[in-house]
């Protein structure tokens, strides 16, 4: 809450960062428009100096005053050498960027509050290397990566989310320091690229729900005892409850210990079942009754205000059923 | 499903797990990658090494020892310090300094000394990437500092190579440590480096040079050996052991006799039956201060009259006032003043190689005319000690018909006794004039040179010890004149009615060969001769081809010399000139702006041409140019126009083109599309198709 006060009264610099920002991010937006494939050029590179170039210009400075006081020929011809190396680090920054081809794929669909995963594609056509080229969105950790003898890397970046329907995550910054750390050469990409998020699973009382089901035929609902299914690799985002911690410690890496339920129904999940709720209480409930519904392998359906899904199972239904929830009541191709 | 199955609790955990994230974040650690941080202690050796020689000894342990704790913390086996017994340990390494220096704590020794104990202790605390950085702009910073001790070929050359392995240091910190490769990183360095040659010699040739903005404190005198402004037996021999360079000259027409090259400094006219001293007991450019207007009187005492010789001489730094001339200079510069006694002076000590030009007239007539001050003061003598000798010359001068006949004289007695020319006489006692003149009778130039002054002296001639060189070496390469301090000569000058002061060389009596081959041919059987000269080419004079290569070298050094390290404001002009015609400074200034525009503009283009062009495949280039070739006779390809629709229409205008159209147009899409690596041969037939289809009109 000491964030929200910090917020409340922003200071006159901060409005005219906050100005200069937004007026920034309208230019990048006409200068740089989306596309799917890009490749990064003068067009849309910018390289500036950075707080490190600042210093190694404020060395220089030191040593040319240096050299004017002590008359010293050599420490003249040192600093033009240095500022020669400057000169052409911004030459060499920018070539670290040039030329890069950029896409991104979606990785698997995610829940609102979670990350979402983005593959960033970085290709490079020709022969010129890429070393030490940072990708990041707004929000997830830098990853670098170097294209040296490989001619394309996969980077996996996590985004966190928090609204469901189509996500699009910022403007990727693509960014480099090499060779000498102190210019900065960057882009700010629109990949063109949308991914689809889940609405936040709530608990609810799944209990109530089967026992209000309008239909008979008797229900058997094994809970509690949900079986241990398998083993698969450590994902971010998963619980840490479920890390296979035996297994880590033996020191044979992060994995996840993955249970099945067996509930064996059919199983119709109302619009109307939740009255009291507003909109998105009403569809993060929904989608938790979704995800335990299949992780129970019974059979379920979907009734949504102009939206109708007959009882089945399996991952399309499952996907189905979730994407019905995702983009209930949001204006036809939103976020895209 | 299965992708799911480990999702349900975690929207709960969330807000933990960033908690903890930002918990980790603030603890984190920096660790310097592996391969940087080798880079990085490399360069601070590199750095320091150099420097190593003229610091105090416990200076060098503790750069050592904190390096050797450096690695070992990079190791694992120490831990970095903590903040009490760092600042226990930079409290200790200021008062060892203070203590060190005294007095010369703001010195440049004492400024290098801090600064490599900066970068050595900053070793110890690197917690964050900027710790790493400051190091290496440091090390930039310190060669500097290494030039102030010395701007040699081989320490520019050492200086290059120590800032190509900081940049590769720079580098090496922006590589991820999977690609580290350090040779790679390293010819990433040069190459920069070097890119960046052009560059820096248009800015050192054209950047305007600004005179000093506030004196700096300037090394000491330690360890600096040349000529001093008094002189005691002993003293000029102590020179012969050195080899090192005390100036070079170049003579722009033919140089003199090797007998003239008589390069005077000092007069010594003050003598305490010891020491010969200044007469002026003031600081020199001060008395040549007080008679800095126009009417020097004593110039006008100097009859110029005969052969002149022009000469530029580069003096290695000597923490002097005075410079070195032919007999009798002229000089006009304003950096320099002559004296009473035709001593050239400077108004600031030479604390850097400082160059000059000379021109000199060999034969002249000076103060002629008795003016009682100097003749006066060159006729003192203390009567308490010398007393044989006084004697001795009172009854010479009694027996001799003029002056000139007594001068005469003493010389003849030197050459007839049994007087020796050598670098170790003995000792003398409280009467050094007597005792060499008629017991040791073995002396250095200096014993011919006091003595004889005081014989003239003794019998009522107006004389004076002068200091300075005589002789050299020259270079048949570069035919320039190389003095070193073995070269380190005293004479005497005497002053008679009529014909002004005389110069009188009774060494020249003694040894003969000293005068007219050098020190060099007349001193090399000596065992102290050059004995402190360290083990340099210069010990290699008798092997020829050893010979050749250290004079090779020294015309290179002197080139050096000359043109770089004395690249000043007053060269820059001149090359200005040179260029433009006359130059003024704002004239100079706009060209430097101009070529600043140059170079962004080269720069600006260079990146836009190359992210411009990407090449195209061969196949593909071929058939534009084929393409256009069509559109030259009148057919062009519509803007993204298939070739195969291109073809279509085409055959469709002109059916006789249609089986060599086809024909290229199959194979260029077979060549494009449908092989990955076309084979060079068959790209080279098709070329060769193309080339032919252009005659089929």
């Amino acid at each position: 809450m000491q964030i929200a006060a910090a917020v409340a009264r922003p200071s006159f610099k901060d409005m005219l960062l906050r100005a200069w920002r937004s007026r920034f991010i309208f230019w990048v937006e006409r200068r740089i428009p989306p596309a799917r494939n890009i490749v990064l050029s003068h067009r849309n590179i910018f390289i500036i100096p950075n707080k490190q170039g600042l210093g190694f210009l404020l060395v220089l400075a030191l040593m040319f005053i240096g050299a004017i006081n002590y008359e010293i020929s050599l420490a003249f011809a040192l600093v033009f050498l240095l500022i020669g190396v400057f000169v052409l680090t911004i030459f060499y920054t920018f070539r670290n960027l040039a030329g890069l081809h950029l896409s991104a794929v979606p990785g698997s669909s995610v829940f609102a509050g979670e990350k979402a995963e983005i593959i960033v594609i970085l290709n490079r056509h020709g022969e010129r290397c890429y070393e030490s080229v940072q990708v990041s969105f707004p929000g997830s950790r830098k990853l670098s990566c170097d294209l040296l003898e490989a001619t394309e890397q996969r980077l996996t970046l996590y985004v966190p989310t928090e609204k469901r329907g189509y996500f699009a995550p910022g403007r990727l910054v693509v960014e480099t320091v090499f060779p000498l750390g102190i210019c900065r050469a960057w882009s700010l990409l629109d990949l063109d690229f949308r991914t689809l998020v889940y609405p936040r699973p709530e608990d609810c009382d799944l209990d109530w729900i089967l026992s209000n089901q309008h239909h008979t035929g008797n229900t058997t609902i094994v809970r509690g005892n949900d079986d241990f299914h398998g083993l698969r690799d450590y994902r971010e985002g998963d619980s840490l409850k479920h890390v296979a911690w035996k297994i880590l410690a033996r020191g044979q890496g992060m994995y996840t210990k993955e249970y099945s339920s067996n509930i064996d129904e059919k199983i119709w999940l109302r619009w109307d079942m939740f009255p009291t709720l507003d909109t998105e209480k009403r569809l993060s409930r929904l989608c938790w009754c979704v995800i335990k519904l299949d992780a129970a392998g019974i059979d379920y359906g979907l009734e949504l205000p102009g939206f109708r899904l007959q009882p089945a199972k399996g991952q399309v239904h499952y996907q189905q059923a979730l994407q019905a929830l995702a983009l209930f009541g949001l204006p036809a191709g939103a976020g895209a | 499903m299965s992708k799911l199955a480990g999702v349900i609790p975690l929207w709960r955990k969330t807000n933990t797990a960033s908690k903890k994230k930002v918990a980790a974040k603030t603890t984190e650690f920096y660790q310097i990658p592996r391969t940087a941080f080798i880079w990085l202690l490399a360069s601070v050796v590199a750095v320091i090494m150099p420097h190593v020689t003229h610091l105090p000894i416990w200076l060098g342990c503790v750069c050592g020892l904190c390096m050797a704790g450096r690695v070992l913390i990079w190791q694992g086996r120490m831990s970095l310090p903590g903040n009490r017994i760092k600042l226990a340990l930079v409290l200790v390494m200021v008062v060892l300094i203070v203590v060190q220096f005294g007095r010369n704590v703001f010195s440049t020794d004492a400024t290098v000394g801090v600064l490599l104990v900066g970068i050595t202790l900053k070793l110890l605390e690197m917690h964050r990437p900027r710790d790493v950085l400051t190091v290496l702009y440091l090390c930039y910073f310190t060669l500097v500092a290494e030039f102030i001790y010395s701007q040699a070929i081989v320490v520019a050359l050492y200086s290059a190579l120590v800032a190509v392995i900081i940049t590769s240091a720079l580098i090496s910190l922006n590589q991820s440590e999977d690609s580290q490769r350090p040779w790679r990183t390293f010819r990433l360095a040069g190459i920069m480096l070097a890119q960046s040659v052009p560059l820096m010699a248009a800015f050192f040739l054209l950047f305007p040079r600004i005179s000093p903005l506030w004196s700096v404190p300037l090394q000491s005198k330690n360890g600096v050996t040349g000529l001093s402004d008094s002189m005691t037996p002993g003293d000029i021999s102590q020179l012969a052991r050195s080899a090192d360079l005390a100036f070079r000259v170049k003579f722009s027409g033919e140089a003199p006799a090797y007998s003239e090259l008589y390069w005077r400094a000092l007069t010594l006219d003050d003598f305490t039956g010891r020491q010969w001293r200044h007469g002026l007991i003031l600081d020199l450019p001060q008395s040549l201060r007080a008679n800095t207007t126009d009417n020097r009187p004593w110039f006008q005492n100097i009859e110029y009259l005969g052969r002149t010789v022009d000469y530029n001489v580069i003096l290695e730094p000597t923490y002097e006032n005075w410079i070195y001339t032919l007999e009798m200079p002229q000089i006009h510069d304003d950096r320099m003043l002559m004296g009473r006694d035709f001593e050239v002076g400077t108004i600031r000590r030479i604390t850097q190689r400082y160059t000059y030009d000379v021109r000199s007239t060999l034969d002249y007539r000076a103060d002629a005319t008795d003016d009682g001050l100097s003749q006066r003061r060159a006729r003192r003598v203390p009567t308490e000690t010398n007393k044989r000798a006084f004697a001795f010359a009172t009854e010479l001068r009694k027996t001799a018909a003029s002056d000139e006949d007594y001068i005469r004289s003493v010389l003849d007695y030197y050459r007839n006794e049994k007087f020796f020319y050598t670098l170790s006489p003995p000792k003398l006692g409280d009467n050094p004039v007597d005792e060499f003149l008629f017991d040791t009778r073995s002396g250095f130039c200096e014993h011919f040179a006091s003595s004889f002054t005081f014989l003239m002296r003794a019998a009522g001639i107006p004389a004076r010890v002068v200091t300075g060189y005589m002789g050299g070496e020259f270079n048949p390469y570069d035919s320039t004149l190389t003095v070193r301090q073995y070269d380190a000569h005293a004479w005497s000058e005497v002053w008679l009615p009529g014909k002004g002061w005389q110069r009188v060389d009774p060494t020249a009596a003694v040894a003969p060969q000293r005068v007219s081959q050098g020190s060099n041919m007349t001193l090399k059987q000596e065992k102290e001769f050059m004995d402190e000269a360290g083990f340099s080419l210069m010990r290699f004079r008798d092997s020829k081809l050893l010979n050749d290569l250290r004079l090779q070298l020294e015309m290179m050094d002197y080139s050096w010399n000359r043109f770089v390290l004395n690249y000043n404001q007053d060269m820059q002009l001149q090359l200005f000139n040179n260029l433009f015609g006359t130059m003024t400074r704002l004239k100079m200034l706009l060209s430097v702006i101009a070529f600043m525009l140059c170079i962004t503009l080269f720069v600006v283009l260079v990146i836009f041409r190359k992210s411009a062009k990407t090449p195209l495949p061969p196949a593909t280039r071929h058939y534009l140019n084929f393409c256009d070739y069509m559109a030259g006779l009148g057919f062009p390809r519509h803007t993204g126009e298939p070739p195969l629709q291109y073809l279509e229409r085409m055959s469709r205008q002109h059916p006789q083109w249609r089986h060599e159209l086809e024909g290229i147009t199959r194979e260029f899409i077979h060549l494009a599309y449908k092989s990955n690596q076309p084979d060079p041969l068959v790209l080279k037939s098709f070329q060769r198709r193309i080339r032919r289809a252009r005659l089929l009109s």
